[in-house]
């Protein structure tokens, strides 16, 4: 169960402010896939950095199975990045010197799974997608962003 | 993949920039190298300086110089109170006598030697317009210039025949014959070259001294005429044929290190009484000889923070760099669970391949330069010292010890070869290692202030 109360995160832009998320309230129940919708620049983003503990809100509470984020020091924080949340980034923002399995086998890494298991579970992930391993030999980032975003 | 692999990996992710960095580097640690060697070789060598050559003291009887009388001789007791003081190691004796020819006059200042200090040698001296004229001296008012004038013959009495100042020497090479045994009573003598040449004599001759036949056991080269001139005997038989048991002219205490000569001078001078005896020391001689390497050792010490300093900043500015241009990449990892200890591990090892590398070259450099850098800083000291000492001018009597100390100590300077061993190689990956860790606290620092969200944001 996901809840968020009176969530709000302004930024500074300039010499003024931008109020990025202004008092969310919403609850998401376990087993539900949900979708934020809203124009460009209305804080989809933010609000999903917030909800995946990537940044820190002004206000309010975000509560992940009755344990509230907002109160985490940092340790603790990084443990609920490595065991809680699975995150897409808009850009892949993949690690360039890292070939497409180890960029998939680096999140496992920090969450403490073993080197087989790891391996096993990234080639299963890229097949599942269609990875093509001879072309990633080739262009192994370009292979993994096309496969991606298809 | 883990942590260290990645950070080995990312130490090559730029061959361009990692060439360039291994290279300023290796240079800044191979001159760490150069430096450190050059320190350890100068200090080695000061401390051999300053156990070898500077840690004598000279006591002699106040007011008496050579042989112009003065006070009263110093004793056996004396010698062995002296033993007795702390940081003492060793006291060399020695008891000189002046033979003339019988039937002629020394008539030159200074006692005549004992009254039966007569002999068959033939000085090897002519008295020259110099001896003339002190004997013109000495004559004024008596009647005594009727008597043939011939040189005296010093004749030395040691119980140490390796002090060479002691005996007026520079050196003790055997041109024929063999060395005496310095505790011998017999009467047994060494003769210098020029006056086994000028009498003819060759070891295992005789000759008369003190009415007695003396056995020559050796022919000596001093490496100066007046030295070469003389006779060196064991000290007790000197003492007993010049009718002078126990007494001795002058006494060379060996100290264990330099820094003890200003304690024991007090103690002797304490001990033998202030107004008996007159007290030098070669502490100035030998910090005169020691001033070069302090010099060399100085430029070494400041070159070595130098050095290391800019092989921190130098990695300090790469890995400040580094971080900054991955800071998205930081964010990222953050972001997919990895904690500040697991990047900055990572940009650690980054940091400690890239000087392990550059230490490996700067250790060759290091060793391939440390002698030719070692020459150059000594010919430098080594010739602003050759100044300051012709200030000074050539010593005389007991400063003839320090003068020989000091040109011992310069020609051992230009000797001065760089020591290397297996702890430079060490202190050289060290140094790598401390420069690598002071060089990334502060990317460390930067990488723990890294917040995923904002490093995103700003794509």
């Amino acid at each position: 169960m996901l809840k968020v109360k009176n969530l709000s995160k302004q930024f500074r832009s300039g010499d003024g402010k931008v109020l990025a998320v202004s008092n969310i309230n919403m609850e998401i129940p376990d087993g539900v896939f949900a979708a934020v919708l809203g124009k460009s620049g209305s804080g989809k983003s933010t609000l999903l950095s917030l909800l995946g503990a990537l940044d820190k809100p002004d206000k309010g509470e975000i509560i992940v199975d009755d344990k509230d984020i907002t109160k985490m020091g940092d340790r603790k924080l990084i443990g609920y990045r490595r065991n809680k949340i699975g995150f897409i980034f808009q850009n892949y923002n993949l690690v360039p010197n890292l070939s497409a399995y180890e960029n998939v086998m680096l999140p496992m890494e920090f969450a403490g799974i073993g080197v087989l298991e790891r391996k096993k579970r990234a080639k299963e992930l890229l097949e599942s997608v269609g990875f093509d391993r001879k072309k990633q030999c080739a262009d192994p980032l370009g292979s993994l962003e096309e496969n991606s975003s298809e | 993949m883990g942590t260290i692999s990645r950070g080995m990996r990312n130490a090559f992710r730029n061959s361009l920039r990692t060439l360039s960095i291994v290279f300023i580097l290796a240079v800044s640690i191979g001159l760490s190298i150069v430096m450190l060697i050059a320190l350890k070789t100068v200090q080695a060598k000061i401390e051999s300086v300053k156990s070898t050559i500077g840690n004598y003291i000279t006591v002699s009887p106040a007011g008496i110089r050579g042989f112009e009388g003065g006070g009263e001789l110093l004793t056996e007791q004396n010698a062995t109170d002296i033993s007795a003081i702390s940081h003492v190691v060793k006291v060399s004796k020695t008891l000189s006598d002046r033979l003339r020819q019988e039937g002629s006059t020394t008539n030159f200042p200074g006692n005549e030697g004992s009254s039966n200090a007569i002999t068959s040698l033939i000085p090897s001296i002519e008295p020259g317009s110099f001896g003339n004229r002190q004997r013109q001296f000495q004559s004024e008012g008596s009647n005594n210039t009727s008597t043939p004038l011939a040189m005296p013959i010093t004749i030395t009495g040691t119980n140490n025949l390796d002090l060479l100042s002691a005996i007026n020497a520079s050196k003790l090479d055997l041109t024929g014959g063999e060395k005496f045994d310095p505790s011998s009573s017999e009467n047994i003598a060494m003769l210098g070259k020029e006056l086994a040449a000028k009498n003819n004599l060759s070891s295992g001759q005789t000759f008369k001294a003190y009415n007695q036949d003396i056995i020559i056991v050796g022919i000596f080269d001093a490496g100066n005429n007046f030295a070469n001139a003389s006779v060196l005997m064991p000290l007790k038989t000197v003492q007993t044929l010049s009718g002078q048991t126990d007494q001795i002219n002058n006494l060379f205490i060996q100290t264990d290190s330099i820094d003890s000569l200003s304690s024991a001078k007090e103690a002797i001078r304490n001990k033998l009484g202030q107004d008996k005896i007159d007290v030098t020391f070669s502490e100035e001689t030998a910090q005169n000889a020691i001033s070069p390497l302090e010099n060399i050792k100085t430029i070494s010490l400041y070159s070595l923070f130098g050095s290391l300093i800019a092989g921190a900043v130098i990695i300090f500015l790469t890995m400040t760099m580094i971080v900054r241009e991955r800071r998205k990449e930081i964010g990222v990892l953050k972001a997919i669970g990895g904690s500040n200890a697991i990047i900055v591990t990572q940009f650690a090892v980054e940091s400690l391949v890239l000087t392990l590398l550059s230490g490996v070259f700067g250790i060759i450099l290091g060793l391939a330069l440390s002698n030719p850098v070692l020459s150059v800083l000594i010919n430098n000291s080594a010739s602003t010292s050759s100044v300051t000492r012709e200030g000074g001018g050539p010593g005389q009597g007991m400063m003839r010890m320090g003068a020989e100390f000091g040109a011992r100590a310069q020609s051992s300077l230009r000797d001065l070869h760089a020591v290397v061993g297996t702890d430079i190689i060490l202190y050289g990956f060290l140094a790598a290692i401390i420069i690598a860790i002071l060089g990334s606290v502060i990317p460390a620092f930067i990488i723990s202030k890294v917040r995923p969200a904002e490093v995103l944001r700003s794509e």
